[in-house]
């Protein structure tokens, strides 16, 4: 069974059959027209012990994809090393790449694009036999019998067409085909999402049984995290191009260190109506990974933000409001404007960007909701707003509201920051480790200055 | 940041949807699909229905025939979809008077006798001239009438919000559109209102967002827009089709807290479908669990969560990842889900059910209460009344089963 080999912990780093340093892969680089790349995976250092799963998690657009197609050189890393036993597989290229390829296969997140309909499945499984040429023809359509076999598929299988199979099936094949070659690594790359639960189930103790069986190393790409949990030794959860925490499975999702880690968690549904748990729901959506925030990624979202010394003090509904008041400002700069806007703009006339005065109507006067806050708001159905806030915090938000009226957007967002920003806005935070077993978490508030990311969350959202 | 509501009697008054023995079935050349197979269900104002199955068990077919969305070679063939709201039916008496029939002080059964064949309006009480207690027949209505019930009475939301918005409009224009037909608000007022229902559903900076056309949201995004359409409509049931599924989990878990505001607020019904038993016990009230087109267990949610009695939800919550953390495998359900081509005679589920006996394959099962002292658990398996004998059980099922039996033309 998997334990004795897969879930010994004894094993050490230098047992890393990949070894991820720095990697980098942007998209559309280069060329005249090029604006800001793309950063799909931004600087990204982890290892995968021989035998073991490393799950792979984040939201749709982190980037897991792409870092898992960059480890099987689908893509090419723009930066940093993918060491494979070894061998540095981003310098590798024609035959070298080709002979590599053997030892590295992908199954594919969507069994009904994945596969080719016009061939059937037994020349789909051997087609990379095909490809690098393995022994004999016989020896082929023998080993893609047996390979049928492996996978709980049957013999007779083999000349029909994936249209004729369910979509656990399909997927089926896709393992068969991954496996054809003996790779010593393959990467899962959401390989249940397509499919119910009770077939997946299935297909979960299928590659669990192939792992033990030949002995595989798997990068298991999912969003589903008790799927994760379940099926991984090891878990890297990325945001934004970035690892935020990587290491134990078990002990993360027990005991999560950094805050992204804590909201993911809190944000999946337990499969039990009488839980009573309290949930961080995060704000908005991840920014652009062309334009990521400067310091930490997650900074515009993070609800454990660390705040500036000088407004430490202010009620929580207020900062809340300040930090969506930001994101409004940032994400008007994302959005593209058109050319009659643009036109507009020159002429000085009044464009859909400049009601800023209704923004922080939006923004601070609009009831608090179901969290009655405490004094500041309530007061007021007058002109100004910004009536109800102190001053501490109404008067640099006049002056970035200054700023967007004189069309400075820019100079308002950096005002807000300097005043509003903290080490999250503008560091980019260190792997600091957080347990014996070598985890490591990306966020300032590991440093000793600061609460951990854990007793914050136990003081400001689990008290009570 | 906000802490989970616990939903518990949020059930007010009698159902406002009730679906009665549906049956839609699908004529393909080669075979009849009965996707939807004798399913009963009731919908209660304020309260959250689930409806939980695998792809293929008839949900979503489910769902559209309450909207009135299926379309040939499909085909509603049997059962009753009463939708009793008294602004609805007002309305409708009004605009199909030629359509209503009154059926005060008759009996329930004989209401579709006594009807003619176009007839959808049935009015139960009357005070003065105005009809004041009644349903629509959704089943019944003609295209028109549909028309006018999806959205103002009904509205429902489905799972790739892209493809229920048109790229080439604003979002700002297609919540205008829905304000125009439902609302009769134009201009100005409109555009106003759209705002107001962007910023319900939580999008800031709503006043710029409407100018926007779909592919400048994110995926989390379009959904508070389609959101945001479904309520122009002002609906009094909202049909959720998967509406997360799509999702990322920090997106999902916005979503669901914002349908839950929504229902608070509005005293929406909601009918929520998903396969995701998570999500499900966060938002269901109670649960109707489906298999191969037919309705195979009803609870409420903690009830069925608790002690699940049909022998397919227990394996369907079995195989939920995490249930058995010490397991070092998934459990699984044999076999595969059925595609239910033929009228059941036996129980579906049978080839696959770990406690099959012989009769499951001779008598097909029809919805019990799982035992005498419940009557809001129900479970169609011959295993149950569980405290009725085997033989006992076995004969009411076959008893029960031959009154009900229908048969389909083809």
């Amino acid at each position: 069974m998997s334990e004795t080999v897969q879930r010994d912990e004894e094993s050490v780093v230098d047992d890393a059959l990949v070894e991820v340093t720095n990697l980098k892969t942007y998209y559309g680089e280069g060329g005249l027209l090029s604006d800001n790349p793309v950063k799909a995976v931004d600087d990204v250092s982890f290892g995968i012990r021989r035998g073991e799963t490393l799950g792979l998690v984040g939201e749709s657009g982190c980037g897991k994809t792409t870092l898992g197609r960059t480890l099987v050189q689908l893509e090419r890393a723009t930066a940093g090393s993918v060491s494979f036993d070894g061998t540095d597989v981003t310098e590798l290229s024609g035959d070298d790449l080709k002979n590599w390829r053997r030892n590295a296969q992908m199954v594919f997140q969507d069994p009904e694009s994945s596969l080719n309909d016009r061939m059937t499945v037994g020349e789909i499984v051997r087609e990379p036999l095909d490809v690098h040429d393995w022994n004999s023809s016989r020896e082929r359509r023998q080993r893609v019998r047996e390979l049928l076999e492996t996978v709980g598929l049957r013999e007779e299988h083999y000349y029909r067409y994936p249209h004729q199979f369910s979509g656990g099936q399909r997927q089926r094949v896709g393992i068969a085909r991954a496996l054809a070659l003996e790779p010593e690594f393959v990467v899962l790359d959401e390989p249940v999402s397509a499919l119910d639960v009770s077939v997946q189930a299935k297909i979960l103790n299928l590659l669990e049984d192939l792992q033990d069986e030949f002995g595989l190393t798997y990068l298991f790409i999912a969003h589903d995290l008790s799927v994760v949990r379940h099926i991984c030794d090891r878990v890297a959860v990325m945001y934004l191009g970035n690892v935020m925490e990587v290491g134990d499975g078990e002990e993360l999702f027990d005991d999560p260190a950094n805050p992204y880690t804590h909201s993911l968690l809190s944000a999946i549904p337990t499969p039990d109506p009488t839980s009573q748990r309290d949930r961080i729901t995060l704000r908005g959506t991840p920014p652009s990974p062309r334009d990521p925030p400067t310091g930490c990624p997650f900074s515009t979202r993070c609800p454990a933000k660390i705040r500036p010394e000088a407004h430490a003090d202010i009620d929580d509904d207020l900062w809340e409001r300040i930090e969506v008041l930001r994101e409004i400002l940032r994400e008007r700069n994302r959005a593209d404007r058109s050319l009659t806007e643009r036109a507009r703009e020159l002429l000085g006339m009044d464009t859909r960007f400049s009601d800023i005065d209704e923004i922080l109507q939006e923004v601070f006067q609009t009831p608090a909701g179901t969290d009655a806050g405490t004094g500041t708001e309530g007061t007021t159905e007058s002109g100004d707003p910004l009536a109800g806030v102190p001053s501490t915090v109404s008067e640099p938000i006049e002056r970035a509201a200054e700023h967007v009226r004189s069309g400075e957007e820019g100079r308002a967002r950096e005002v807000l920051r300097e005043e509003f920003g903290s080490e999250c806005d503008t560091e980019m935070p260190a792997h600091h480790e957080v347990s014996e077993s070598d985890r490591t978490s990306l966020c300032h508030r590991h440093k000793f200055e600061h609460d951990e990311p854990s007793a914050f969350f136990e003081r400001t959202v689990f008290d009570g | 940041m906000s802490s989970r509501m616990l939903h518990r009697d949020r059930r007010r008054g009698g159902p406002i949807l009730s679906v009665e023995d549906l049956r839609t079935a699908f004529f393909t050349d080669k075979e009849t699909i009965r996707a939807v197979d004798g399913a009963s269900f009731e919908v209660h104002k304020g309260e959250t229905v689930g409806i939980v199955g695998e792809s293929g068990s008839g949900k979503s077919v489910t769902a559209r025939s309450i909207m009135g969305l299926i379309e040939s070679p499909g085909e509603v063939l049997d059962g009753r979809i009463r939708f009793r709201d008294r602004g609805t039916l007002e309305r409708f008496a009004d605009s199909f008077s030629g359509k209503t029939v009154d059926v005060a002080g008759i009996d329930d059964d004989e209401h579709a006798a006594t009807a003619g064949n176009d007839d959808f309006v049935f009015v139960e009480e009357w005070s003065g001239n105005d009809p004041s207690g009644g349903y629509v027949d959704v089943t019944r209505a003609s295209p028109s009438a549909l028309r006018k019930l999806r959205g103002n009475g009904i509205a429902m939301i489905f799972q790739d919000p892209l493809s229920s918005l048109n790229p080439v409009y604003t979002v700002g224009n297609q919540i205008k559109e829905a304000l125009r037909l439902h609302q009769g608000l134009r201009g100005r007022a409109a555009t106003e209102e759209a705002v107001n229902l962007l910023e319900a559903v939580s999008i800031p900076d709503a006043k710029r967002r409407i100018t926007e056309y779909p592919h400048q949201f994110s995926g989390g995004m379009r959904q508070r827009a389609v959101i945001a359409m479904a309520l122009a409509c002002e609906p009094e049931v909202l049909i959720c089709d998967e509406p997360t599924t799509a999702l990322d989990v920090t997106i999902q878990a916005q979503i669901l807290e914002l349908l839950n505001g929504i229902q608070e607020e509005r005293g929406l019904a909601i009918v929520f479908i998903t396969h995701d038993m998570g999500v499900m016990a966060e938002v269901a009230d109670r649960l109707n669990v489906m298999y191969a087109g037919e309705i195979v267990e009803t609870a409420p949610i903690e009830e069925l969560f608790a002690n699940p009695k049909h022998p397919y939800t227990q394996g369907l919550l079995e195989s939920i990842p995490g249930r058995h953390p010490d397991d070092d495998r998934l459990r699984t359900i044999e076999g595969d889900v059925p595609t239910p081509n033929e009228p059941a005679t036996d129980c579906r589920f049978a080839p696959r059910c770990p406690e099959a006996f012989e009769e499951c394959e001779a008598v097909h099962p029809v919805s019990v209460p799982v035992n005498e002292g419940t009557n809001d658990h129900t479970a169609a398996c011959l295993l149950y009344p569980e405290d009725e004998s085997r033989e006992a059980a076995v004969e009411t099922h076959r008893r029960r089963g031959s009154n009900s039996e229908v048969s389909i033309d083809e």
